[in-house]
């Protein structure tokens, strides 16, 4: 009876939760794939930490760190919103190899985003918002996830996560 | 009867949110006060944004801040709660260069309790920080005010990410 217990929990905590070394890669939604992949390498205490890939496929010089915690988002009405992580991703120094003054943060679900026949059904699975040093909100963008990275033919020429920087604003 | 339910909503919105134009600051978990705070100039559709202000500290430039209204839960990590989780690019401002690292704050949706000059309470706030190798390399928390430090009182105070622990992207 306790085995069955705790089979039944361990169960639940990583159908709920982001273990370690686990890869995810993102879909646009209306289905593009962008070349970067976020890898967890630490999740204890509520507290995740991983590298947003920018070098393996997109081929920038430098991965970006991402840190954050595990945290639900409510339905406020954005586009996604739910159970899993938030974390701080330094794309935008990371792909200038400098300070630009912007900052991207994600909202990751807890499950990958499901599939049929080839195409992505259900809410989508992440949000990314970006944001300027002078305090300027400049947007978002949204789609599926799903575990590993991407297929590197599959993204060859594709654009990262953030998309394009929308300005150099420091300087 | 509807004036009222909607006095008390909104009461109760503004008592758990985020509102644009707010200002926080930050005390470490002794009482230690940052020379930084944060600003919030945006809050709608569960998108935060806003600055973190080091100019207040010396430094040339502030750091960007964006992330979403969220609730963290108590998984042993000292605080927790119904706030905001942003990202902060205060490494890379500091430095004026990518520095391979990254800082993210959750922030409580309500200050900290005072009584006779001391707080009291649960920590209002909590930082973490990373790099781009992937290594987690430690936290920071405390108290949360409403409203800027005064200059006097966080002269020469370091900022709430501390000292970076290493540059080490290059």
């Amino acid at each position: 009876m306790k085995l069955k217990t705790v089979a039944i929990v361990t169960l639940v905590v990583f159908g709920c939760s982001f273990a370690s070394a686990q890869t995810f890669s993102f879909f646009i939604a209306g289905g593009y794939e962008v070349c970067d992949y976020v890898v967890i390498t630490y999740n204890s205490g509520g507290v995740v930490a991983g590298y947003d890939d920018l070098t393996t496929l997109c081929g920038y010089d430098f991965n970006s760190s991402i840190v954050g915690f595990d945290a639900t988002t409510g339905n406020d009405g954005q586009p996604a919103h739910g159970k899993g992580i938030v974390i701080g991703d330094a794309i935008y120094d990371a792909s200038a190899d400098a300070y630009t003054g912007e900052q991207f943060t994600i909202w990751l679900s807890g499950k990958a985003s499901k599939m049929k026949d080839g195409g992505f059904t259900g809410p989508y699975a992440w949000m990314g918002v970006a944001g300027t040093y002078t305090g300027l909100y400049f947007g978002d963008v949204y789609g599926f996830l799903i575990a590993g990275p991407p297929a590197k033919d599959d993204v060859a020429g594709h654009a990262t996560i953030a998309g394009r920087l929308p300005g150099k604003l420091r300087k | 009867m509807k004036l009222k339910t909607l006095a008390l909503i909104t009461l109760v919105t503004l008592g758990c949110s985020f509102a644009s134009a707010q200002t926080f600051s930050f005390f470490d978990a002794n009482g230690y006060e940052f020379c930084d705070y944060i600003v919030i100039t945006y809050n709608s559709g569960g998108v935060v944004a806003g600055y973190d202000d080091l100019e207040a500290c010396g430094l040339d430039y502030n750091a960007p801040i964006v992330g979403f209204d969220a609730t963290t839960a108590n998984d042993g990590q000292p605080a927790y709660g119904k706030g905001i989780v942003v990202g902060d690019g205060i490494f890379d401002a500091e430095y004026d260069e990518y520095t391979g690292e990254q800082w993210t704050l959750w922030l409580s949706g309500k200050a900290s309790k005072e009584k006779n000059g001391h707080f009291s309470g649960r920590y209002g706030w909590m930082g973490v920080a990373g790099s781009y190798s992937g290594t987690y390399f430690g936290d920071n928390y405390g108290y949360l005010i409403a409203g800027p430090p005064s200059e006097n009182e966080v002269a020469d105070h370091v900022n709430i990410a501390g000292k970076l622990p290493n540059k080490l992207r290059k």
